[in-house]
């Protein structure tokens, strides 16, 4: 049974997943056992199996070819952008180029768009969901950075929809951030989201005005997280080793692999703990060597001082497009894992000149917001008696405004852009653009459209081309099509097109370009229909 | 809400839908044509708290969303339009003589390759007024500009100008 009140807020992260749900006023993190967070991997068995979450992460320290990570940084990007290449250069599993300009990756034997492994993490926290509520869930809410383009958008979507879910709604991660603090409540506060993940660092600044969520700036490190200081504890692991053996464990990847889940662990100790010790047996496995490792907090501080340096321009950055100072910035939220490091948030406090919000587990922050937008648009939130619960609960009749992140504009003869939609411009939004045939009894008219800031097309993310065909037969500018796009409620580009002399509407096609052409996601998802469940 | 509250928005939203093309931005805001930018944010906030279409998700009916969409869309252009003070002055003109929306065209801010380096809204206007009293001389306007805008956003082509005020204040 489907339970149409039930509404699943994702977050979907590059390092880590959660999901969370409302029932009876009440939003909660859904769990497997111990397990609320499920890291974003997915891999294949020797068998062919595909595996996600820890049981796939385990993988690493066998066959990391065969372990996909990250993948979010890939989705909704073509492949030969800089994104992709320079992923391409640092990950062991094999990334490849497919039809349209497409990302796939080589596991089990078989090519798998990214879509498609995003697909299998959403599968996978829906089900999860599905065993802990005990029964089937349909309808999601999404969340994704506030600087993702409409490709990197509408592939989330669609990975959605391969995952069997029905997304009522693609949200901000900052605001559903803000969204679990229960910020909704309030009048006119400016929110700063500090976003420190597995691998990648984002702050955004937030203008709540009753219930009107703005995006004043969001900026951000695309490589920049938790893995980093991972990395740097390795290295030490590395050292440790070689001083014990005498052997440089550098040059052995599976090696490294082994310890690097081990440093994971180290950290997360010192977040809680000033001192960690550790015998890590059997490395590299079948050597009978142990390692003995020690780290205390302090130590960690200071190599992990420079690193999480790094996120302070960055903040000031944002502050300085918002054009506001840090003593204007009303709250701070924290949101991912890296940001439970004590010297994380010293580094905020000292940014911001006031220390952060922590009551939310930052891990599941995104979540549990997201489950908040879900319940309150199906309108099963209701106001709950006053103290008769801690958790923020959102009027049932606030809505949420959001802005478009970037500008939206097609490309003009010498490489120009002629910007149609501006960012931050409220959403839905729709503007109008003629375009008229250039030679004699042209057919089609080709428009490349792109987002971002730059006057030079080139510089901007290219995100695809809208192709007006069957034109009427007629003299060159004798025919003139009225172009709409519209940026809709999920931040998604909508493109019609009218003949304006004819009031013929006309065939606009969009190709997205990176994106999976519309008859292969049909054919997937034919394919997940018939052929049961697992079989994406 | 109850029931009989969102039958009455239900209407509203009908008769709204039916004047699309007569209706000026300011009606859709339901504020008048000499509200300042705070009151029409605030017109444009609580409009929304009404009539976004988030609020009918889990209404029957596609006509009623579709309509409420329209009607929403609207609100949204209106007030896009009339908080950029140049958008709002170019939609006025029109208005007097009889258009209630502002052609497309002019909904896009056509913004030179500095300007659009400019996120705030009101920094930017400094930032092209600064510019045009330099050009004609005023330096003590453009300076006082130039300040105004770098209040708001520390930006290079404020910077900038602010640098080459400065120079030709001190060689006068």
């Amino acid at each position: 049974m489907v339970d149409p009140n039930i509404v699943l807020g994702i977050d979907l992260g590059t390092t880590n997943s959660a999901c969370a749900v409302v029932q009876d006023g009440r939003a909660s993190v859904v769990r497997r056992g111990e397990d609320r967070i499920v890291p974003s991997v997915v891999a294949a068995l020797p068998n062919g199996e595909i595996v996600v979450g820890r049981e796939a992460k385990r993988m690493r320290g066998i066959d990391p070819t065969q372990v996909v990570y990250s993948a979010k940084r890939l989705i909704g990007r073509r492949f030969s952008s800089p994104e992709v290449q320079r992923m391409m250069r640092s990950v062991p599993y094999r990334i490849v180029e497919g039809a349209n300009e497409s990302v796939m990756i080589e596991i089990g034997g078989r090519r798998l768009s990214v879509v498609e492994i995003s697909a299998h993490i959403l599968k996978y926290l829906r089900q999860m969901a599905e065993e802990a509520l005990g029964r089937r869930v349909k309808r999601a809410v999404i969340a994704v950075p506030a600087n993702f383009n409409d490709s990197q958008r509408s592939a989330t979507r669609i990975a959605a929809r391969l995952a069997g879910l029905d997304v009522i709604r693609v949200i901000n991660e900052p605001t559903a951030a803000a969204l679990a603090y229960g910020y909704i409540e309030d009048m006119d506060r400016r929110i700063a989201v500090y976003d420190f993940g597995g691998g990648t660092f984002d702050v955004t600044i937030l203008q709540i005005t009753r219930n009107v969520f703005e995006v004043l700036a969001t900026s951000g490190e695309m490589f920049l997280g938790g893995d980093d200081l991972d990395q740097v504890i390795l290295d030490r692991m590395a050292e440790a080793y070689r001083a014990q053996h005498g052997i440089d464990l550098r040059n052995d990847p599976l090696a490294m692999e082994q310890l690097r889940a081990v440093a994971e662990q180290v950290k997360i100790q010192l977040s809680e703990t000033s001192q960690s010790s550790i015998r890590v047996p059997d490395v590299p496995t079948g050597s009978h060597r142990d390692l003995e490792f020690s780290l205390s907090e302090q130590q960690l501080r200071q190599i992990a001082d420079p690193i999480i340096r790094r996120t302070i321009p960055v903040c000031q950055d944002a502050m300085r497009v918002a054009g506001l100072g840090a003593p204007q910035i009303d709250e701070i939220v924290l949101v991912g894992g890296t940001t439970r490091l004590p010297l994380v948030r010293e580094v905020v406090r000292e940014t911001f000149g006031k220390p952060p919000q922590t009551s939310i587990n930052p891990m599941s922050v995104v979540a549990v917001g997201a489950a908040i937008q879900g319940a309150a648009l199906i309108g099963s939130l209701v106001p709950m008696a006053a103290g008769g619960v801690s958790m923020p609960t959102m009027s049932a009749t606030a809505v949420l405004l959001d802005v478009t992140p970037r500008s939206l504009g097609v490309g003009t003869i010498g490489g120009n852009v002629d910007f149609i939609i501006e960012r931050n411009s409220v959403i839905p939004v729709e503007q109008t653009r003629m375009f008229t045939t250039a030679s004699d009894n042209q057919r089609y008219v080709r428009i490349q459209v792109c987002q971002g800031e730059s006057p030079r097309f080139e510089d901007n993310t290219k995100l695809g081309e809208i192709l007006l065909t069957g034109l009427r037969e007629a003299q060159r500018g004798g025919v003139t099509v009225a172009v709409t796009f519209e940026i809709n409620t999920d931040g998604l580009l909508e493109v019609r097109a009218l003949d304006q002399d004819t009031g013929q509407e006309q065939v606009a096609t969009m190709r997205v370009l990176g994106g999976l052409p519309q008859e292969e996601v049909e054919a997937i998802v034919a394919r997940a229909r018939d052929g049961g469940v697992m079989s994406l | 809400m109850s029931k009989s509250g969102m039958g009455e928005l239900v209407s509203e939203v009908a008769k709204l839908a039916d004047q699309l093309d007569r209706l000026s931005y300011y009606d859709f805001l339901g504020v008048d044509r000499l509200a300042d930018y705070i009151a029409i944010r605030d017109a444009f906030y609580a409009r929304a708290q009404r009539f976004h279409p988030d609020r009918f998700v889990a209404m029957e009916g596609e006509s009623v969303k579709k309509a409420v969409y329209g009607v929403y869309k609207r609100m949204t252009e209106a007030y896009n339009v009339l908080s950029d003070p140049e958008q709002r002055v170019a939609y006025d003109h029109g208005l007097a003589e009889g258009q209630v929306r502002l052609a497309s065209e002019y909904r896009s801010r056509r913004l030179d390759a500095d300007e659009r380096q400019v996120a705030n809204p009101f920094a930017r206007i400094y930032l092209r007024s600064g510019r045009r009293k330099y050009e004609l001389g005023d330096l003590n306007g453009a300076w006082i500009d130039c300040e105004l805008g770098l209040s708001l956003e520390e930006t290079p082509p404020l910077r900038n100008l602010h640098v080459v005020i400065v120079r030709a204040l001190a060689g006068r």
